[in-house]
Formats: C-alpha cells, sequence, structure tokens
C-alpha cells in the first residue's frame, strides 16, 4: 500500500469523522439549524435549538463516537495479538461476562439508577472483569499466554456465560426479560454526560497505550518467535494490549451493551483500505470507528421514525454489506 | 575468546518433561560457521533457540560476547543476533518492504519514520539477499526461495554479528539451496557473520561450515571439521542408516543413503 494511498485514506477519515460529528446530530425528528446551534443570536426564542443539541443528542451522538472508537481499536490490537482475523473485542469472552453481569442486575431489580448511579452499568462491568479474570487464569493454569490458549478460553467462557444468561432469561418475568433482551441487542440512549465523558477519558488513555505498541504490533503479526528475534518483548507487550483492550471494550460494553460487529468490521475496512501497519491503522480506526457508530445511530434514531431501530442491528445491516464489497472488488489486492 | 560460549548448559522447554539440553559445552568463535546435527529430537532447535536467547538455561551458563545472555534484553539482543526461521505465517498480507524495515526494529524508537541510513540498511540488505527487484510485491505472493530471501534480508537488516539458520535449505529446490549457501559463505565472509546453522542436509554441512556439532539426546557426541567429524560409520551410528560418502572437492565427503537399518528411530 502506498504511502500517497495511506494519506488520502486517512484524511477522507478525519474529514468524515468530522463532518459526521458536527452535522448528523443536527437531524432528527426536530430539524436543528447549523447556525442557531453554533450561532445563537443574541435574546430571541432560538436557542432552543442549542439546548436540544447540547443537552439531549450531543452525550448519545459522543458515546456512539467514543464506543465506535474503542471497540474499533480494540478490535484491531486483538486480531494483530492473536494473529487471528477473526478475532474481535468479544473473543475473550467479554460480551458474555457483561451480559451475565446485566441479566443479573435485571433479575435484582437493579435496573433503574439510583441517584444518577447506574446498577446496571456496574454489574455488567463487573461481569466483563470476571469473564477476563477467567479466561486469563485459565491462560495462567495452562502456563502459556499463546493465541490460541486465549481463543480457546475465551470461546469456553463465552459459551458458559451465554448459558448463564439462558438460565437467567428463563427465570425471568415477562418485563425482565424484555429488559434483557434490549439491553443485549446494543443501544445507546439514555446517557447522562457525567458516564459520556468518564469513558472519554478512559478510552483515550487506553488509545494512546494501544498506539504507543503499533510498531511492536506489526511484528508481532508476523508470529511470536519472528517478533522475539526482531527484539519485541512479546509477552510483555501482549499482555499490556490485550488488557488495555480487554478494559477499553468493557467499559464500552457496560454503557451500550454488545453492541456487534464494529469491532471486527471496521479494522478489516481499514486493513484494506490502507494496509497494516498499526502505526497509521491504529487512528485511521479510532476515528473511522467513531464515525460509523455516529452515523449508524443517525440512520437507526431518525429513518424508521418514530420509532428507533436498535443501533446493534443496523451495524451488522450496514457494515457487512460494505465489508463484502471491499473483499470483492477485483482492483484492490490486500497489500 | 569465543562470541558464544556455553558451560554445562541445561535447557528445558516450559511445560514439558525432562532436559531438551542436558550439559552442552560448546565455544563458537567469532566470524566462524558452525553446524548443529543429529536426529529428530536430538536437541538442534532447542540449542539454536537457547542461542537465541528465547530459552533461558535452566543449568550451567551460556555466555555471549562473555555476558549473560539472559540478562540482555530483547531489544539488546535482537542488535547482536538475528534469527532465520524455518518459515513464517503472517496473519496479515505485507510487502516484502514491510518485512525488511521489521529487521531495523531493534534500533527505531516508537514513532519516528526510518531514517535515511535504516533505508540504506535496508536496501543493501535486500541487494545482497539478490532480493531488491521484489521490494513491493506482496510476500504471500513470491515462491518459497524468494521468501527465504526476504527473510533473510530482513534477518540482515539488523546488522547482526550472529546469524542463526533453522533448517535453511528445508523448502528449497536443489539450485536454490546451492544459490543459498553461496549467499550465505559470501556474507559470512563480507559482514564478518557468525553462522549457527541447525540442519539435517549432510551435504549442506560439509560444503557451507567450518565446524559441525554432532548432538545426540540432548549431549554433544562429537565435534570438529566436517570431514573429520562427518564419516560413513559415525552417521550410521547417529542416525541409523547407512550412507555411501563420496569424495568430493577438497577432500569433502558427499554422502549417499544406501540403507536404513530395520526398527531405526522414526
Amino acid at each position: 500500500m502506498t504511502e500517497a494511498r495511506r494519506s488520502t485514506v486517512l484524511g477522507a477519515t478525519i474529514a468524515l469523522f468530522l463532518g459526521v460529528l458536527f452535522l448528523c446530530p443536527l437531524l432528527g425528528p426536530t430539524q436543528l439549524s447549523f447556525d442557531r446551534v453554533f450561532f445563537p443570536t443574541e435574546g430571541g426564542g432560538s436557542d432552543q435549538d442549542a439546548r436540544i443539541f447540547f443537552s439531549v443528542r450531543l452525550p448519545r451522538h459522543l458515546l456512539a463516537g467514543l464506543a465506535g472508537s474503542a471497540m474499533a481499536c480494540a478490535g484491531m490490537v486483538f486480531q494483530a495479538v492473536l494473529r487471528n482475523p477473526l478475532a474481535c473485542p468479544f473473543t475473550l469472552g467479554v460480551a458474555g461476562g457483561s451480559s451475565f453481569g446485566a441479566v443479573v442486575a435485571i433479575l435484582l431489580g437493579l435496573s433503574s439508577a439510583t441517584w444518577g448511579f447506574s446498577w446496571l452499568t456496574f454489574f455488567s462491568f463487573l461481569g466483563a472483569l470476571l469473564s477476563l479474570l477467567m479466561v486469563y487464569s485459565l491462560s495462567l493454569a495452562f502456563r502459556s499466554f499463546s493465541a490460541i490458549t486465549l481463543l480457546l478460553g475465551g470461546i469456553a467462557i463465552s459459551y458458559f456465560f451465554n448459558a448463564l444468561v439462558l438460565l437467567a432469561y428463563y427465570l425471568a418475568d415477562f418485563t425482565q426479560a424484555y429488559s434483557m433482551i434490549h439491553w443485549m441487542i446494543g443501544s445507546l440512549d439514555v446517557v447522562e454526560m457525567g458516564s459520556v465523558r468518564a469513558l472519554g477519558l478512559g478510552s483515550f488513555v487506553g488509545f494512546l497505550l494501544l498506539w504507543v505498541q503499533a510498531r511492536d504490533l506489526n511484528v508481532l503479526c508476523a508470529g511470536e518467535e519472528l517478533a522475539k528475534t526482531k527484539g519485541v518483548a512479546t509477552g510483555r507487550v501482549a499482555t499490556l494490549c490485550i488488557g488495555t483492550a480487554s478494559l477499553m471494550t468493557s467499559a464500552v460494553v457496560a454503557l451500550t451493551g454488545p453492541i456487534a460487529f464494529v469491532g471486527l468490521i471496521v479494522p478489516h475496512i481499514f486493513r484494506l483500505l490502507m494496509g497494516n501497519d498499526h502505526r497509521f491503522l491504529i487512528p485511521a480506526g479510532a476515528l473511522g470507528g467513531g464515525a460509523f457508530l455516529m452515523a449508524c445511530d443517525t440512520v437507526a434514531r431518525t429513518c424508521f421514525g418514530p420509532s428507533e431501530l436498535p443501533v446493534g442491528v443496523l451495524t451488522a445491516l450496514l457494515g457487512v454489506p460494505t465489508l463484502l464489497w471491499l473483499l470483492l472488488r477485483p482492483q484492490v489486492r490486500p497489500a | 575468546m569465543g562470541i558464544f560460549q556455553l558451560q554445562h548448559l541445561h535447557a528445558v522447554y516450559p511445560g514439558a518433561a525432562g532436559f531438551s539440553l542436558s550439559g552442552i559445552d560448546l565455544e563458537i568463535g567469532e566470524g566462524e560457521s558452525v553446524g548443529l546435527l543429529g536426529p529428530n529430537g536430538a536437541g538442534k532447535s532447542t540449542l539454536l533457540r537457547a542461542l537465541a536467547g528465547f530459552l533461558p538455561p535452566a543449568q550451567g551458563s551460556l555466555r555471549f560476547e562473555g555476558k549473560d545472555l539472559a540478562l540482555l534484553s530483547a531489544r539488546a539482543r535482537a542488535r547482536k543476533i538475528a534469527f532465520l526461521p524455518q518459515s513464517v505465517q503472517f496473519a496479515f498480507p505485507l510487502r516484502v518492504w514491510d518485512i525488511v524495515e521489521m529487521g531495523r526494529h531493534p534500533h527505531q524508537d516508537r514513532f519516528r519514520p526510518l531514517s535515511q541510513q535504516d533505508h540504506k540498511v535496508c536496501e543493501r540488505s535486500l541487494e545482497l539477499c539478490d532480493a531488491l527487484p521484489l521490494r513491493d510485491r506482496p510476500f504471500q505472493e513470491l515462491s518459497g526461495g524468494e521468501q527465504q530471501r526476504v527473510l533473510l534480508a530482513s534477518a540482515l537488516a539488523q546488522t547482526p554479528r550472529v546469524l542463526l539458520l533453522d533448517e535453511p535449505t528445508q523448502a528449497l529446490d536443489l539450485a536454490h539451496q546451492g544459490s543459498l549457501l553461496i549467499l550465505l559463505r559470501r556474507l559470512q565472509r563480507s559482514e564478518k557473520l557468525t553462522l549457527v546453522c541447525a540442519t539435517h542436509d549432510l551435504n549442506l554441512a560439509g560444503v557451507l561450515l567450518d565446524r559441525v556439532v554432532l548432538l545426540k539426546g540432548g549431549k554433544v557426541l562429537a565435534q570438529g571439521t566436517p570431514t573429520k567429524v562427518l564419516t560413513p560409520g559415525r552417521v550410521r551410528s547417529l542416525y541409523g542408516a547407512t550412507v555411501e560418502g563420496v569424495r568430493g572437492r577438497a577432500g569433502r565427503r558427499i554422502f549417499f543413503l544406501r540403507s536404513v537399518r530395520e526398527g531405526a528411530r522414526p
């Protein structure tokens, strides 16, 4: 992949991200005007537009952006460290664990927030950590952090938690069951700015930690043994990257539910567009993943009015054809 | 003084029962080419990985340039010791140039792009391996011989003092084996490289190497120049195969397989 091509894709992604970030929240049941939101005239009754923009639409929009960014980065890192193109942020069982935490909270009747503290978020974060802890101790038990141990451990733990989720679903009454399904599809509604800020800070730190490892990740794609001969402290890099990416995923999933496919498809779209150098891939993926989820959310909340489509459904419906189109386009050879 | 000094080296693969190397005493001189030979399971690959610093000694000592190898960081090690693996599986498609660039990894910091000098080193490494025309090709589309040359160029881009080779000729046809051997000999002289090569190829050992070390059961059975050490009798006791040695140029022996002893180790 030529350097020029890489710069073009990176530039286009930045433009797309900024466009989606500022323009999409203007769309919705109430059409907002760009001028009245960003340049409110003094006096006059026009600052209603600004209020809807900043206190209703922006938190949700920012959550979508952050969630998309974090998932795309985490997905790229998992694919590189596990050297498996099918890896995604949920490969280590985070989705199963956090779903389990969430359904437990719903079953205990803790699904509503008390004084702005969401037990649902708290429990699903704990669930995600529990699943990570289990995969980690499995690897310790086998005394190996090889990709295959982590992959198999993650899959086993996922199935285990999915079974527990089904059990909880079976035990739940009708309303609880509905909340469970609603949570597991993944959605971006009902957030306050506080948790968005916390997620923003957390994922920015995570992003930096991962980006700093980019060159090591490039070499790690060539296999653990070759990476060692090129001077990569493979154990340390893998642990740091997987730990960071897992925590980012857990935090996102706790707020939004397991939104499908962003963490798998966005990395591949960018791998096909700009090659496999993670120094450029990670920032591009962060911006692209954010833009993708923000755009999906905008479509989900505007195009099917008066009701909303769950965004998790839309990411898969839009993402899969995009990926297939890129894969099957004959003139672009992955290189 | 040798570049590698091994004293009573024992090594274990993690999770394996028993020593894979038990009591190796060996010294490898600077600029020397040494072959590790022996039947499957004799400890050739293990010894090579110990020299690469992947396997810390369980007992005994392994010194590199007079210092304990296990104390060097992965980066410091990679600046001095390069390793040519048997084969590589890349998880994602890469260009030849990306792979050669990886050779500069231990010399670079995290973000700065390749310096002028890094560029020169990479280009020179490709040129030494006759692979410069391949630089923009996707690695996956190359033939086995071309891939080998690219991996070798990537190893040379580390500007190492030692090159460790794991069965370098295994996947190559006869002509490519020959050109690889010539290339390695040339590099040994021009780059003052120390070569350590694990191989099953007795004829390669005879042509390329200054010294061979015969391993069996994790121990050194014999060592010396190929002409002295590689005799039909010793090959029979080592592999359980009857061979015929024909004298080639410069007194080197070339071996032909005649028969395999019944019940020889698989």
